[in-house]
């Protein structure tokens, strides 16, 4: 099978002589589901900008879909296939209302006003989150904000999520659907995160970014653990 | 919407070539007649929108409250009968008769602006400015200052809260001035960051400089109705002004 995306030897540093990641190789496959854990300012993000070619790479090769990607117009052809749900649901939602978010990602990729607003329609009816479509953007809950930035780029049909740091500023609840949400989908996802449990909950394989290298250890088990919260003697369950 | 006459189901267009003829006639008025009379048209259009009374006051108070000061300050300045004075400056009839011109016109404006602009949503408007040929650069600052105002001023007030819970209290010397200029450059700086988060998601998104509208606007019989109604009151308006 051919992965979706490959990086071989990528290094990169914003400053010159400080490298902040140093000839990583990554491989995501159909279908595959990554976690990536590492401590702040290891480049995580900066990772998840080569891959969509925001940033470019001092050396090494970026393949995406089977095509080598060097230039930003050969990014430009690929980038609609990754879905970029930004950690900051703001920066992403720009629109007056959700629905006309949500079909900006189609617009763009040349579908008519009536297409995309179809589609728009779709994606919020995939999610489930029909309700929503006229509300305004910012007058969104936290929770709200992030289903929907999901679903402006689930309605692009990209074959693969990128999701930087999901579950910062979201209650039980939200990251609750958020899990269900993502296990619902039928595709590959790279989810940059430091919860563990959140990551052991949406992944099948966590890779560790750690001293400028990715490590994958499979010995590593993530697991869930105890925890204190007010009423804990009160029955209840834990999904 | 109430009726099916409101404002918000006409081409954008229309509501804003009207809103512009209205605006240049207003602009230009020296006499009284001619504003009483737009006042009075002003008054069919309030029905047309989707505003109650209350809301289109509380929109005019902040325009009022700056013309206070023209009213305070204009009519000692110009010349003419006194109608009462202070030591030895005259309040002056003129003076008022002048306040009153530019009362009444700002206030105009400001209707015409809130019946016609503020009925359309944000992305009615900036889809008819855009098939009005206005710059795709403006239209696109329209856009995105209404979704960022809110978030700068939400920036703002985080860190004006921080000052506060460290005991800062405003005073007019160099200390306050300082911090003040440190909290600006720090919200420009913040803003500049975002700015390029937001570019960033926009080009993931396929942007390439080009905003494709979600709705064309049309033009269709209601507002072959709007502008006959609001044509006609210009020529009567313009009639008035003439005679």
């Amino acid at each position: 099978m051919k992965p979706l995306v490959s990086l071989k030897n990528i290094s990169f540093g914003y400053k010159r002589e400080k490298p902040l990641l140093q000839e990583i190789n990554l491989q995501l496959f159909p279908q595959e589901k990554i976690g990536l854990i590492g401590p702040n300012g290891a480049g995580k993000t900066t990772l998840a900008f080569l891959i969509t070619g925001l940033i470019q790479p001092w050396q090494g090769e970026i393949e995406i879909l089977g095509q080598v990607c060097k230039e930003e117009k050969d990014f430009q052809k690929i980038r609609s296939k990754i879905g970029f749900v930004f950690q900051n649901a703001d920066d992403q939602l720009i629109f007056p209302t959700v629905l006309e978010d949500v079909a900006f990602g189609p617009l763009n990729q040349g579908l008519k006003p009536e297409q995309a607003l179809e589609k728009a329609k779709k994606t919020l009816k995939q999610l489930n989150i029909e309700r929503l479509a006229s509300r305004n953007t910012f007058n969104l809950s936290g929770g709200e904000k992030k289903i929907v930035s999901i679903a402006t780029v689930l309605s692009m049909e990209p074959q693969m999520l990128i999701l930087d740091e999901p579950t910062v500023g979201l209650d039980e609840n939200s990251r609750d659907k958020l899990i269900e949400i993502l296990n619902n989908l039928e595709l590959a996802y790279l989810i940059i995160s430091h919860d563990y449990d959140f990551l052991a909950r949406t992944t099948d394989k966590q890779l560790i970014l750690k001293d400028k290298k990715i490590i994958y250890d499979p010995s590593v088990v993530l697991h869930k653990h105890e925890h204190a919260h007010p009423l804990g003697y009160v029955y209840h369950t834990h999904k | 919407m109430k009726n099916n006459l409101a404002i918000a189901q006409l081409d954008p267009r229309t509501v804003i070539l009207w809103s512009l003829v209205y605006a240049f006639f207003l602009a230009a008025q020296k006499s009284f007649l001619p504003l009483l009379a737009s006042l009075f048209i002003v008054l069919f259009y309030i029905v047309l929108t989707p505003f109650s009374c209350k809301e289109i006051l509380k929109k005019l108070k902040p325009v009022n409250f700056f013309l206070l000061f023209f009213w305070l300050i204009i009519p000692f300045s110009l010349q003419g009968k006194a109608l009462f004075s202070l030591g030895k400056y005259a309040y002056t009839l003129a003076g008022v008769k002048f306040c009153l011109l530019i009362t009444l016109k700002a206030n105009l404006l400001m209707l015409i602006f809130i019946c016609l602009l503020l009925s359309l949503s944000p992305s009615q408007l900036a889809s008819g400015l855009q098939s009005l040929k206005i710059s795709e650069k403006l239209v696109y600052l329209f856009l995105l200052a209404y979704r960022y105002l809110f978030l700068l001023k939400e920036e703002k007030d985080k860190l004006l809260r921080s000052l506060k819970i460290r005991g800062f209290k405003p005073k007019t010397n160099l200390f306050t001035y300082k911090t003040y200029a440190y909290l600006l450059g720090l919200i420009l700086l913040k803003a500049y960051e975002r700015g390029d988060r937001v570019h960033k998601a926009l080009v993931l998104r396929g942007f390439q400089g080009k905003f494709p509208s979600l709705y064309s606007p049309k033009f269709t019989q209601k507002d072959l109705y709007f502008s006959l109604f609001s044509g006609l009151n210009f020529l009567l308006l313009l009639y008035l002004q003439l005679t």
